[in-house]
């Protein structure tokens, strides 16, 4: 896995790329929602655009990053999932617990604006 | 027990160089780059390859008993031959596996994807697919004796001439699967 990410009015848009899988892969992952935090940006939007493929480990890192933003008085919003990645989602019923949009200009309209 | 320890393995797939044939029964490979690695043949008995990236691996004739791979990533992956009891590939990616004549009795594979799979002439006797991908997957002539489908996706799968007798399929999604042949269906 890959990992590109942009800030646009102070809201990070992470661009993750390949099979999303936890582990060492996903620390720089872990890294850019720590800094993020760090200069005071508290929302987050995950563009699943082109992750193939995810399993529960990978799952679980997008659990502990939107548990750190929300702590934080923030948020994670998912944008551009595929039915193959949204599918796992489902079934372990994580699907309720985040917010999903059809693109990454949808997510960013929905958080406050300064 | 593997006669190399997981730094010398990880080397070695590293530098391109073959594991074919040897012992990594035991090894922790677990969370593991491994992609593209060549076991063809190699002894990986209980080893742990939990959420490894095996991406485009050669398993051919690999010995799998009791081989932990949850979570594992195989896509594109060879596993034709290969064999092994009470193997856990649960919550894995095997799309575009070729796993032709495979050995994995009571292998568990719970929500993983098997998408455009190969698993002809498989032995998968009581094997654990609840939940699973298998999407366009290939299973003509194979044991599925006992095997456990529920609620798994078969949609345009090909189980021709598979042994599906005893084999649970309730509420799973069967939109042009292609049964000629079977046996075992009720």
């Amino acid at each position: 896995m890959s990992i590109a990410f942009e800030y646009q009015n102070n809201v990070l848009i992470v661009h993750p790329k390949g099979e999303w899988m936890g582990g060492p892969e996903a620390d720089e992952f872990r890294k850019i929602i720590d800094e993020a935090l760090q200069q005071g940006v508290v929302y987050a939007v995950v563009d699943m655009k082109e992750v193939t493929w995810m399993n529960s480990s990978g799952q679980g890192v997008l659990v502990g990053a939107l548990a750190k933003l929300r702590s934080s008085g923030g948020e994670l919003k998912l944008a551009n999932l595929s039915e193959r990645v949204r599918r796992p989602l489902r079934l372990t019923r994580l699907d309720s617990i985040f917010e999903e949009y059809d693109g990454v200009e949808e997510a960013l309209k929905t958080f406050p604006q300064d | 027990m593997a006669i190399l320890t997981r730094e010398q393995i990880l080397e070695k797939v590293a530098r391109g160089e073959s594991l074919a044939g040897f012992d990594l029964s035991n090894a922790d490979l677990s969370y593991a780059v491994l992609k593209g690695a060549n076991f063809t043949g190699a002894d990986l008995r209980e080893a742990h390859l939990q959420n490894a990236n095996m991406e485009g691996a050669d398993l051919r004739q690999a010995k799998l008993d009791r081989a932990f791979m949850f979570g594992s990533n195989l896509r594109n992956a060879r596993l034709d031959a290969a064999e092994g009891v009470d193997v856990n590939l649960q919550d894995s990616n095997l799309e575009g596996v070729s796993a032709r004549g495979v050995r994995l009795p009571h292998v568990a594979l719970l929500g993983s994807t098997l998408e455009r799979a190969d698993f002809t002439g498989a032995d998968l006797r009581d094997a654990r697919l609840k939940r699973a991908h298998l999407r366009h997957a290939k299973f003509d002539e194979a044991d599925l004796r006992g095997a456990h489908l529920v609620r798994s996706d078969l949609s345009d799968a090909s189980f021709r001439r598979a042994d599906l007798t005893g084999a649970v399929l309730t509420n799973a999604i069967l939109d042009g699967t292609d049964f000629t042949e079977a046996k075992g269906l009720s």
